[in-house]
């Protein structure tokens, strides 16, 4: 019993490492904050609306992470939401059949992203402007594709129980986050790939000189942040049943939020997938809170800008102190 | 004479941990102080302490004989000592005025910069202060590693200070060029300022110091007239035990050729390059800064294109130029800059250690238990000094990343080793353990290529040296026959020969 214990413990380490710890820290105290100031936060029915609210950013951060990982960004995940969404709602209301749809629509995502890789790696081009260019050009696209409408009535039962269905009260998008969170911890610690990434983040020079294929990492890391976009947009568009053209509109910025809360560095290096998760529920947390508060929707942006400044100061803080105490120890 | 600076009873410690134990230190008006001692002797928490970057410590500090609060000193202190860092801080796209001003510009009453005065300004200060002729105009780009020193150096002179700092100024620097540095050191003694110099090569500081001071483990063994001292003993203080041997080698039978280079050619780098490595041969590439000794290994690796010419590993001949195929054909390569080109800064020791084994063996999953313990083994076999497999990498010396550099390409089961500048920056007694690890890599029959301007160094472990001038192998020298003096001669005299 006891081995088996420690085997659980060193197992829950290896998935959470050290550095997440004070995010789970910070993550309680805002929860025991928010059911402090209102007595509808705390029930288990709304624990249960943030679990199934969480997951659509869930997704895509753990993409973003590996992104930012590489020492890059990704700023069009929200123009590849918006255009799959649509991608999948044109489809299905063309009458293809609902997983065909879904399939093109992810392969869409992928090979967007995919583009972006390749532009970046092999026209070496900054990953900030081919990403800003690849968006604005999504959204240009979509605005003369849709004329700003959206596709409603996609009522296929098949792709309703997507978004809409649960197991257990625990929502399928939920589910679906759970099974990403899990395939992507096992690719970035546990494969030779996942290492690849966080090498170019933390010296690509050198990751270069030991042979790693730079063009080729960071081009496929693209693609996978392209392809789970795709997931996350066919998820949401299943949940409301409407595929919306500005639906990835605000996403860039929450993604790459959620991510930074998570403990990624933007220069690179660090890939914190469960932080990715963390930092995903968090934002969704607190955006919850202030609806069950029903303050104001134009103070949420405020207060999760604040934040999020709180969070990245406590985690720089934090390594300056780790950084102290090793240093002196040398 | 008059003293300048001195420091009594200082002591420091981090965490319960002592760096610094009741050291002295005394500087006079316009000497040069060499400051020796290995890598975590205390040097740099010293220096810090004299510059007021470390402020909470016990003991007292007097400069020109005013004691300083060490609470109040930092501004101080900081106006009236200049500290030029190891590693170089020039800003390349800016001109060689704006770097030596940077954020010291000289304004008007707006605050609108007087470019012509800087300008002169920084003329006057290179030529007078240092002796060296650089056009303020030109982007620092420009300038060779030695001219950036000089600039480095400038910045500090351009307000008069009472103590420079050098904290291993001549690292990255070429013979000529650390000639150079000398001659603008010793300009700037003549002035009146006082130097602290602090450098690995021993040779250096007995040439250009008046006293040398030794620091081990935290404690001060004393200083030393020049006259006083030589390196042996210098040596004996530092690392506690004398060494009889810097350059270790023992005799390895020859073999069989198994790295041949036919005709290579890159353009504007290099041309007619042709020679082979044999087994349990240590070669040396030396000539001056740019001759193009660099980017033939790097060339061989596949991280740089060539454009003519044929490698050929155990006759095997390579046709993609790229890193992997060299790896795949057992070879490997150690970049001089450690840093920037050779760690993983922000990852532990075993990740720094297994990443071109697994690139190479292109496994998919990582094979945990299996690589830490590979990892171990390479921990023991080379004593690499690190608290555990965890610790990050930027947390330990020079010398110990150096070994887990080797250990990342010895996994690999590498034949053929290229090594550039292979003890940059690292201190005597690591050095030595270096030429060890060579030796035992050419004893089981590997074959190691050396590009070093550290000239000692490549007549003590090669077998062979090749002096490359301008792009072409000029001679080929047997180490055995020649002095260090013969060996500069023919790099500087290569050079006159081709003009």
């Amino acid at each position: 019993m006891k081995v088996q214990i420690e085997k659980l413990q060193n197992g829950m380490r290896k998935i959470y490492k050290k550095q997440d710890f004070g995010l789970v820290v910070i993550f309680f105290i805002i929860f025991v904050c928010l059911s402090l100031l209102s007595n509808r936060f705390a029930t288990l029915k709304n624990i249960f609306t943030i679990l199934n609210q969480s997951p659509f950013i869930t997704i895509m951060a753990i993409g973003m992470t590996l992104v930012i990982a590489t020492g890059g960004i990704d700023l069009s995940v929200g123009a590849i939401m918006s255009i799959t969404g649509i991608i999948a709602g044109d489809l299905i209301i063309g009458g293809v059949n609902v997983y065909l749809a879904i399939a093109i629509a992810l392969a869409a995502g992928f090979i967007i992203g995919l583009i972006n890789g390749l532009i970046i790696t092999m026209l070496k081009i900054t990953d900030f402007i081919v990403t800003l260019s690849t968006m604005t050009i999504i959204q240009g696209i979509l605005r003369v594709h849709t004329a700003g409408l959206s596709i409603f009535g996609l009522d296929s039962p098949d792709f309703i129980w997507l978004g809409q269905g649960k197991i257990f009260d625990i929502s399928i998008p939920f589910i679906i986050s759970m099974i990403v969170l899990v395939i992507f911890l096992i690719v970035t610690y546990k494969t030779a790939f996942g290492k690849y990434v966080i090498s170019i983040g933390s010296n690509q020079e050198a990751a270069r000189l030991v042979g790693i294929n730079i063009a080729k990492t960071k081009t496929i890391v693209y693609a996978l942040c392209g392809l789970l976009s795709a997931l996350s947009s066919i998820l949401i568009t299943a949940k409301v049943s409407t595929a919306m053209p500005n639906l990835g509109d605000d996403y860039a910025m929450n993604v790459i939020a959620a991510a930074v809360i998570g403990g990624a560095s933007l220069s690179g290096g660090k890939a914190r997938i469960f932080g990715a998760f963390i930092g995903s529920l968090m934002m969704t947390m607190i955006r919850n809170g202030l609806n069950v508060m029903l303050v104001d929707s134009s103070w949420h942006q405020v207060v999760i800008g604040i934040i999020i400044l709180v969070a990245v100061g406590f985690d720089v803080f934090n390594n300056a102190r780790q950084k102290m105490v090793k240093h002196t120890s040398n | 004479m008059k003293k300048i600076l001195e420091l009594r009873g200082i002591n420091k410690s981090f965490g319960g941990v002592s760096v610094l134990n009741n050291v002295d230190l005394d500087l006079y008006a316009g000497e040069i102080l060499g400051l020796i001692g290995e890598n975590g002797a205390g040097k740099s928490t010293l220096m810090k302490i004299i510059v007021g970057a470390i402020q909470k410590y016990s003991g007292t500090v007097t400069l020109n004989r005013e004691k300083l609060q060490s609470s109040l000193a930092g501004r101080y202190l900081q106006d009236q000592i200049g500290l030029v860092l190891q590693e170089l801080s020039v800003f390349l796209d800016l001109t060689v005025t704006q770097n030596i001003f940077i954020n010291q510009e000289i304004k008007t009453k707006f605050n609108i910069l007087k470019q012509r005065e800087m300008n002169i300004r920084a003329k006057e200060i290179l030529k007078e202060g240092l002796g060296v002729d650089i056009d303020p105009n030109r982007q620092a780009l420009e300038l060779s590693l030695g001219q950036r020193q000089s600039l480095e150096i400038a910045r500090v002179l351009c307000n008069k200070k009472r103590v420079i700092i050098m904290d291993e100024p001549t690292a990255a620097l070429e013979d000529n060029e650390r000639e150079c540095l000398f001659k603008s050191i010793q300009k700037i003694k003549e002035s009146g300022t006082s130097v602290i110099f602090i450098s690995h090569h021993l040779e250096e500081i007995l040439r250009i110091c008046d006293r040398v001071m030794i620091l081990k483990d935290g404690y001060s063994m004393g200083e030393f007239r020049r006259n006083d001292i030589d390196k042996m003993a210098m040596i004996k203080l530092m690392i506690g035990k004398t060494v009889k041997n810097f350059y270790p080698k023992e005799k390895v039978a020859i073999g069989d050729s198994i790295l041949k280079v036919v005709n290579l050619r890159k353009k504007s780098y290099f041309k007619n390059i042709n020679f082979d490595l044999k087994c349990g041969e240590v070669l040396g590439l030396a000539g001056l800064e740019g001759c193009g000794k660099n980017e033939i290994l790097r060339c061989i690796f596949g991280a740089h294109k060539y454009d003519e010419g044929k490698i050929v590993v155990k006759s095997n001949s390579m046709k993609k130029q790229a890193v992997t195929e060299a790896m795949g054909h057992g070879i490997a390569f150690l970049p001089a800059e450690r840093k920037t080109e050779g760690i993983f800064p922000l990852q532990d020791v075993s990740w720094n250690m297994i990443i071109a084994n697994m690139v190479k063996k292109n496994h998919f999953f990582v094979k945990g238990k299996k690589e830490e313990a590979g990892v171990n083994e390479y921990i023991n076999s080379l004593s690499i000094k690190v608290a555990n497999n965890n610790q990050l990498i930027s947390h330990i010396s020079g010398g110990n990343q150096q070994k887990i550099m080797l250990a990342r390409w010895l996994m690999t089961g590498t034949d053929i080793f290229l090594f550039e500048e292979p003890t940059r920056g690292i201190d005597v007694n690591a050095k030595t353990e270096v030429y060890l690890l060579i030796g035992e890599l050419v004893k089981s029959g590997k074959g190691v290529c050396i590009v070093s301007s550290d000239l000692p160094e490549l007549l003590g472990i090669c077998d062979r040296i090749l002096i490359i001038s301008e792009g072409e192998i000029m001679y080929e020298l047997n180490p055995k026959e020649i002095t260090e003096h013969e060996l500069t001669d023919y790099i500087t005299k290569s050079k006159e020969l081709i003009k």
